[in-house]
């Protein structure tokens, strides 16, 4: 209670409008119709029914008799990238659906014990989402999925509130760019998407997003064990619920590196900050490789192994496949491995919006517009940057952590997925927008800064600006998902 | 317009900056959300067998039939969509292709329009009263083979079987069901919103959606307004935040 007292009015303002968000994701998309979420439901049915991991390698079926069913009965498959499809969505449907899965055997939910792609991500969000998949498992299926996503709501809100509070930390408590910040993430329609299906990308989200806030506040205040616990925590949730959790890590040894540089601890204090941060990481290591490993697998289901072995890896070529991802190939380069898929697809495309499974879009002028609102915001980072320099020089140890997390992560994802390219026989990327959201604090809090720089009038108008713009792009995302699924 | 900037100015930024945001939804929903629900559009009424990329087809020599099983027939299906190509093709004659549906006490038959040269077609059909799940035939009642259009692409078969002449067959045929009213999105909205209910197994009446409906397009730009405006007068109230 005394919580939601001291909640700030906008704050708490945007967390119902988050809400409001989510559940109106929830109700356009149909089931099992966001990015593989017919393979992370499985694997939280799965948990949820045996209380053990699938294998992302073996077994009979990757889905259990009831979910396959119901994909098969409802045409739940073929609707899934195919424009054109629609699901079975008359009464006729329901009934005949109603009565295939009364007749379903004993153990039709428990059988899909693999092989399960998403097998190879950590258990921690599946054993997080059967929580309240056990104790709603007398609902029928489309029942308990509908009912099941709007439990991914705690971490949508999750990241709104760190957002928030990431603002404060490097903006001090303005509660406009505050709202702001977190504003342009509540409004941003692909992390709501993704927070109204059952995908481990907003856990990792929520979880880097607080994390990236105990680090800022950890080299700010100092290191108090509370805070190194809390930050140390959050980074090893992080790896315990995606493989691109472990970008965390090396910003966790940074974060520890500046709060050491700034504060100049006793040796004592060293000590048992150094302890807790490892101690924790490797606990929760220990208890992945304990428990956390499905059915014959390694290290993120051998991922980590595939990705490399293969190919040998060229420093040159890699740096020229970076390059070529944002620009134009410069004379005499070779051209990039991979399909054509760069910065306007993943930065832009997917990042900002593309829903369903990635076949519902916004007209193409929709993301020019957003492409070229994207650039110049670039450019008034960098001037920002410049034009503020003195004021970043002195918070120097936020910025490091700021943009360690920002170039981690990135660079992370080019790593994958180049890769990815050289095993897979240049075929897929492997490399999307969505996979950008748990840096989306950064998004908000890029968003703040350049508008906060501005003369103080025209800086609230042009956050007005960009909030409205937001509230139009998010139910528009809402609106033309719906329609094509229903209408 | 004097007296109007003189007003605008008087307002703190709070409101100024609400003023703005309201403005701003108002301009976009004239601009984008009315047309788009006002916008009117090919009604589907239902798609059994979607299209493909990678298509197969069903070889049909004269009295030949094939059946479709598993198909929702839908009280709005008024046209029945599919591809028939002829095999020979600088051929003057024209196919002719019989339609049959079949559900429950539902029967109704049509044929391809005289001159019918093959490729798509939607024939018009009356559709029964409620939805029902049966077959859907097409007979060759023409002097020469065709070929029906369909698809075995596993991302794109449905729960449908195909026969060819009791013989069953790989994937399923190409065929979409089409209301001949073209209509806005908003008077679709009531059976758009049955489909979310039936979808959501009952969880969602239609009743409710219309609510939620309402209660998002007014709630989402109005709590998004009073944030800013919340923002901007706590931080006067603070003493002139930059």
């Amino acid at each position: 209670m005394a919580a939601i007292r001291r909640t700030p009015r906008p704050l708490g303002l945007l967390l119902l409008l988050g809400t409001l968000h989510l559940v109106a994701w929830n109700v356009a998309v149909p089931a099992f119709q966001g990015p593989d979420e017919d393979a992370h439901f499985a694997y939280v049915q799965y948990v949820g029914e045996t209380a053990s991991l699938p294998s992302a390698t073996t077994g009979p079926t990757p889905q259990s008799t009831e979910q396959g069913s119901t994909l098969n009965w409802l045409n739940l498959n073929p609707l899934r990238g195919i424009r054109d499809a629609r699901p079975a969505w008359s009464s006729a449907d329901l009934s005949s659906w109603r009565q295939l899965e009364s007749t379903l055997p004993a153990g039709s939910r428990s059988n899909g014990s693999g092989p399960n792609p998403q097998a190879k991500n950590p258990p921690l969000y599946y054993a997080a989402m059967a929580v309240p998949y056990k104790a709603m498992s007398q609902l029928p299926l489309l029942k308990r999925l509908f009912v099941l996503r709007l439990f991914n709501l705690p971490f949508y809100l999750a990241a709104i509130v760190f957002t928030w509070l990431i603002a404060g930390e490097l903006f001090g408590r303005v509660r406009w760019k505050q709202t702001l910040a977190a504003g342009a993430v509540t409004l941003q329609p692909q992390l709501a998407f993704m927070a109204a299906i059952i995908n481990a990308d907003i856990a990792l989200t929520a979880f880097c997003t607080a994390f990236l806030y105990t680090a800022l506040r950890l080299v700010r205040v100092g290191p108090s064990p509370r805070l190194v616990l809390a930050a140390s925590g959050l980074a090893a949730a992080a790896t315990l619920t995606h493989g691109r959790g472990l970008v965390t890590l090396p910003v966790l040894i940074v974060a520890l590196a500046a709060t050491w540089v700034r504060h100049r601890p006793c040796p004592r204090e060293t000590v048992i900050t150094a302890t807790t941060a490892l101690g924790t990481i490797l606990g929760a290591l220990l208890v992945y490789l304990a428990f956390g490993r499905g059915r014959g697998g390694g290290l993120y289901g051998g991922q980590v192994t595939a990705l490399n072995s293969g190919a040998t890896f060229s420093v040159r070529q890699f740096l020229s496949f970076i390059y070529q991802f944002y620009f134009p190939a410069l004379p005499g380069m070779q051209p990039r491995i991979g399909p054509p898929f760069g910065y306007r697809q993943v930065f832009i495309e997917t990042f900002y919006g593309t829903f369903g499974w990635l076949e519902v879009t916004f007209k193409a002028w929709v993301y020019a517009a957003l492409q070229v609102v994207s650039a110049i915001g670039l450019v008034s980072v960098y001037t920002t940057c410049v034009m503020r320099w003195r004021t970043l020089l002195r918070a120097w140890p936020q910025v490091i952590v700021v943009v360690t997390m920002l170039f981690t992560s990135v660079l992370f994802l080019h790593y994958v997925s180049y890769r990815a390219l050289l095993t897979n026989q240049a075929t897929d990327p492997l490399i999307v927008g969505r996979y950008l959201l748990p840096i989306i604090s950064l998004f908000g809090i890029a968003v703040a800064f350049v508008i906060g720089a501005l003369p103080r009038r025209a800086g609230h108008l042009a956050a007005a600006v960009v909030l409205a713009a937001g509230v139009l792009l998010s139910l528009s995302g809402i609106g033309i998902t719906f329609v094509r699924f229903y209408a | 317009m004097r007296n109007v900037r003189r007003r605008i100015a008087s307002l703190t930024a709070a409101e100024q900056a609400a003023g703005l945001m309201a403005l701003l939804l108002l301009l976009g929903a004239i601009i984008w959300v009315f047309p788009f629900l006002a916008r009117k559009q090919t009604g589907i009424a239902g798609v059994p067998g979607p299209g493909s990329a990678l298509p197969y087809t069903y070889r049909l020599v004269p009295g030949s039939r094939a059946c479709m099983n598993a198909v929702t027939l839908e009280p709005s299906g008024h046209l029945a969509a599919f591809v028939v190509i002829p095999t020979r093709r600088k051929s003057p004659e024209a196919l002719r292709i019989e339609l049959l549906l079949r559900a429950e006490t539902y029967r109704e038959r049509a044929t391809t329009p005289t001159g019918y040269r093959g490729g798509p077609i939607a024939l018009p059909v009356t559709p029964p009263r409620r939805a029902a799940i049966g077959d859907v035939c097409w007979v060759n009642r023409g002097r020469h083979a065709v070929l029906l259009n369909g698809t075995t692409d596993p991302r794109t078969v449905t729960r449908s079987h195909m026969l060819v002449d009791s013989i069953a067959k790989p994937g399923s045929a190409s065929l979409t069901f089409y209301d001949r009213r073209s209509r806005s999105l908003l008077s679709k909205l009531g059976d758009a919103f049955n489909h979310v209910s039936n979808l959501t197994d009952r969880l969602l009446p239609p009743a409710l959606l219309w609510v939620f409906l309402v209660v998002t397009l007014l709630a989402a730009p109005i709590v998004a307004i009073a944030a800013l405006h919340s923002a901007l007068s706590e931080d006067d109230a603070d003493g002139s935040k930059p």
